[in-house]
């Protein structure tokens, strides 16, 4: 088990240096943001004052040492147009996030693992037929599309729930349903799927032979062995909806950490921009790191390195 | 995926986007026909129909969306227009532009010009205090100068522009300028705010951009990032009767759609930079009426003559007006903006000082165009390379591409690039476009000055690619020329210069359109999408 660990950490922090330097040169092809930052009317001589004012007249590769070394003790640089520690700024919300990461998993799982059990049970019935037709909705439809649908029907038309901002808990309920959609519609397809499978298996056979309900069977047997290929899949899922939260958070002013990086990446906060993606990055490798360890923990065959 | 449950996908979201859209816009399309142009102050029938009173003491919540988030509240590093109107509802200046674009005494009541116009004595306003009861003087315009032109914030040059700030006694001061600056009051009105010495140096410039003080109409509450700012009336506040709002709430959406949903909800009141779409579909909205007003920003294809373009057939006048002629600008506004921009005639706009009304668009006269090109000696034509940004500006790419194609119909081909903002304004502040560009350029202060030395300041200015030794010379001129009117004459002069030698393909000013609700009154945003609201008020519900 401890070799396991170590090696896969080692694979994660290896895999951390490479985001820490496709990010950084990649964002400086973008242009330089000394003159963008500085209004269009200002000369030749206040731009260069103002570049070098931040430091952005150094070496490269001096510019790079330090996000790289910074990056090894925490410290994300501090952001060019807020003025403040990017590490403090993507703290603050960081909340708003998980928040809004967390219920898109709840609703994407409430609705998957039910519906995808009976789907599953009861094969070719009515249930699998709304399942499956939901399935390929989540699957078929653009987040942002049905964002937009979610503001038009539920706040402009019903006025039930705010059509933006982070004001009270209804607020997360549209961004949430507009997240979670295509993670549910992946849970539901693997829940399903994997229903089928196991149910036809010898061990459910025999327990159906004993005598044990349908209900202790799926509770014992089934679902618990669902579980691994689940966790594998809710693991990746998660951090997918992090990283989609750009497009949602923006379109409902969600005061998280993707409506942060869009206005990084508009308004050219190259450090700010490191800092979220480094962040997003590392987050996303502590994430698959912990599901590889769950599974261990679920399976000794993995753990014993078979 | 099997066919059927596709079909059925289909037809699911087909029906709820049938009901959407019948719910949400029930005015046929194409109903309503283009409007004539509102001026913001004359946008109120529904103030004469219901005679609504203002308050007399500040009431009720006042709720404004803005589209990005601002980076900051302190008026040095509030960097776009979004972060200076939020910030400016804190603060004051010595001097202010009225509606009318007068200046008129702010936090002094009076100053003086040396006959140099180098050196500027004020007398202070008596009895103002900021936010935290800070006495405001003499050594507070001192310290605000002092911090506003460190090199670190954005918009540290606007305060170099003065070389000199002192102190004569408590409530008179002493700046004096390098070189004579006709803009310097005007440039000081929008943007030297006045902040409380003592309670910056206890904070710190952190702590004040986490908790700003000033003089202004409202107070500092709270600011959720990415959320809210919230500001609260200042009650001993030294302009009479203002404000008129007890609570004052700057919402950033970024998404205009949201914004117009949340207008039509009533969760904000004013919502800014829709499009004239977005606008339309609120038509029907009881609780909206839609402010419409021409920005002060110019779109244009530039020339260079500087770098890339040096040598090339646009260095002859003829060309460059041959190219005004071909271009059929009525048609692309009608086609892409539905009418809804003004075709320009120059680079002032009629929100400028010095606007000259008697100048009309060129024409769309292609065959003028081939006259004057055989004229220079293009009787077939030539080639030119052109570039324009994508996603900066709303339509832009098409515009572009329409651009190309009349210059194609008199034998002028264009070599068209697009290229991604960032990267293309790099290159243009390198001047290393080609010798055809596109880009627009706003203007913040009711005259036209740093439009024109920003575009057309040659190797002065960061952006320029062309040097016009004529319009160099209008604008030492204007610039040092203190008399209103007689700026105002220099700039009509030059208006007819540049109609007569384009340094741009002059294409067209856009409207702004913003979704106001209708229990605002006296919301006045200016050409320059700028506005005050210590005189907004709100009726309550």
């Amino acid at each position: 088990m401890f070799g396991y660990l170590l090696t896969r950490m080692a694979q994660s922090i290896l895999l951390l240096f490479g985001v820490v330097v496709i990010v950084f040169f990649i964002i400086r092809l973008t242009g330089d943001p000394a003159s963008l930052m500085v209004p269009r009317d200002a000369s030749p001589e206040q731009v260069e004052a103002f570049r070098k004012a931040m430091g952005f007249d150094r070496p490269v590769y001096v510019q790079f040492m330090d996000f790289a070394t910074g990056v090894l003790v925490l410290d994300l640089g501090t952001s060019l147009k807020l003025n403040r520690p990017n590490r403090a700024v993507i703290l603050e919300r960081l909340p708003a996030t998980v928040q809004l990461a967390v219920a898109a998993m709840a609703v994407a799982t409430a609705i998957a693992i039910p519906l995808g059990t009976l789907s599953g049970t009861y094969p070719g019935s009515w249930v699998d037929g709304l399942g499956r037709a939901l399935g390929l909705l989540g699957q078929v439809t653009p987040s942002f599309w049905l964002a937009m649908i979610l503001i038009l029907v539920f706040a402009v038309q019903l006025g039930w729930f705010p059509s933006f901002g982070r004001d009270r808990w209804i607020s997360v309920v549209l961004p949430a349903v507009a997240l979670g959609l295509g993670v549910m519609s992946q849970l539901y397809r693997l829940t399903r799927a994997q229903v089928l499978e196991i149910r036809t298996n010898d061990f459910v056979r025999t327990a159906r032979s004993k005598g044990l309900s349908e209900v202790l069977i799926m509770a014992r047997h089934i679902l618990p062995n669902t579980a691994i290929a689940l966790i594998s899949v809710m693991g990746v899922q998660f951090t997918y909806l992090l990283g989609g939260s750009i497009y949602i958070e923006t379109i409902f002013a969600w005061p998280g950490l993707g409506s942060l990086l869009d206005e990084a990446i508009k308004g050219r906060d190259f450090p700010l921009v490191q800092a979220i993606t480094v962040f997003f990055a590392s987050f996303a490798i502590l994430i698959h790191l912990v599901t590889d360890l769950l599974y261990g923990l679920l399976d000794p065959r993995i753990r014993r390195g078979a | 995926m099997n066919a059927p449950h596709r079909l059925l996908a289909l037809a699911l979201w087909a029906a709820l986007a049938l009901w959407v859209v019948g719910c949400a816009a029930p005015a046929a399309p194409g109903a309503p026909a283009a409007q004539p142009p509102s001026a913001p102050e004359a946008a109120g029938p529904e103030e004469a129909a219901a005679p609504a009173q203002p308050p007399t003491g500040p009431t009720g919540e006042l709720r404004v969306a803005l589209s990005t988030m601002p980076n900051s509240i302190y008026m040095p590093r509030a960097a776009e227009r979004n972060a200076a109107n939020a910030a400016s509802q804190l603060y004051d200046s010595l001097v202010w532009v009225d509606d009318e674009g007068n200046l008129v005494p702010a936090l002094a009541t009076e100053w003086e010009v040396s006959e140099d116009g180098t050196e500027y004595i004020f007398r202070l306003r008596q009895g103002v205090t900021f936010h935290n009861g800070e006495p405001f003087n003499a050594d507070a315009v001192v310290f605000s100068w002092e911090m506003g032109k460190d090199p670190e914030n954005e918009y540290a040059y606007i305060w170099e522009m003065a070389d000199s700030v002192e102190k004569i006694d408590d409530y008179t001061v002493r700046i004096t300028t390098p070189e004579p600056n006709a803009l310097f009051l005007r440039f000081m009105a929008y943007n030297w705010m006045m902040v409380p010495p003592q309670y910056f140096q206890e904070v710190g410039v952190e702590g004040f951009e986490q908790h700003p003080i000033g003089t202004g109409p409202f107070k500092f509450v709270e600011w959720k990032r990415g959320d809210r700012i919230v500001y609260e009336a200042n009650e001993d506040y030294w302009r009479e009767e203002m404000p008129k709002v007890k609570t004052l709430i700057f919402r950033p959406i970024p998404e205009s759609s949201t914004r117009v949903a949340a207008a039509r909800t009533g969760e904000v009141h004013i919502a800014q930079r829709l499009s004239a779409e977005e606008a339309q579909t609120l038509e029907d909205a009881a609780n909206v009426r839609i402010l419409s007003y021409p920005v002060d920003r110019v779109y244009y294809i530039a020339f260079n003559n500087l770098t890339t373009g040096k040598g090339m057939p646009t260095e002859d006048v003829r060309v460059r007006l041959a190219m005004n002629y071909a271009v059929d600008r009525q048609a692309i506004v009608d086609a892409l903006f539905d009418g809804k921009a003004r075709l320009s005639t120059g680079f002032i706009t009629p929100a400028n000082l010095g606007f000259d009304e008697s100048l009309e668009p060129y024409p769309y006269d292609p065959d003028r165009a081939r006259e004057l090109l055989a004229e220079a000696g293009y009787p077939d034509g030539f080639s030119i390379g052109m570039a324009c940004p994508t996603g900066a500006y709303t339509n832009f790419e098409q515009v572009c591409e329409a651009v190309a194609g009349y210059l194609g119909d008199v034998g002028i081909q264009v070599d068209l690039e697009f290229m991604e903002s960032g990267q293309y304004w790099d290159l243009e502040a390198n001047k290393e476009l080609p010798p055809l560009f596109g880009d627009s350029w706003s203007s913040a202060l009711g005259e036209a000055y740093n439009r024109l030395l920003g575009a057309l300041g040659g190797w002065d200015a960061t952006y320029s690619s062309w040097y016009d030794e004529k319009i160099g010379e209008y604008l030492d001129q204007i610039i040092v020329t203190i008399d209103d009117e007689a700026r105002a004459q220099l700039y009509r002069e030059l208006q007819r210069y540049m109609y007569e030698n384009p340094p741009f393909i002059y294409l067209y000013e856009p409207w702004a359109f913003e979704a106001v609700n209708v229990a605002v009154h006296d919301y006045r945003p200016r050409a320059a999408e700028q506005y005050f609201l210590m005189y907004t008020w709100i009726e309550e519900p």
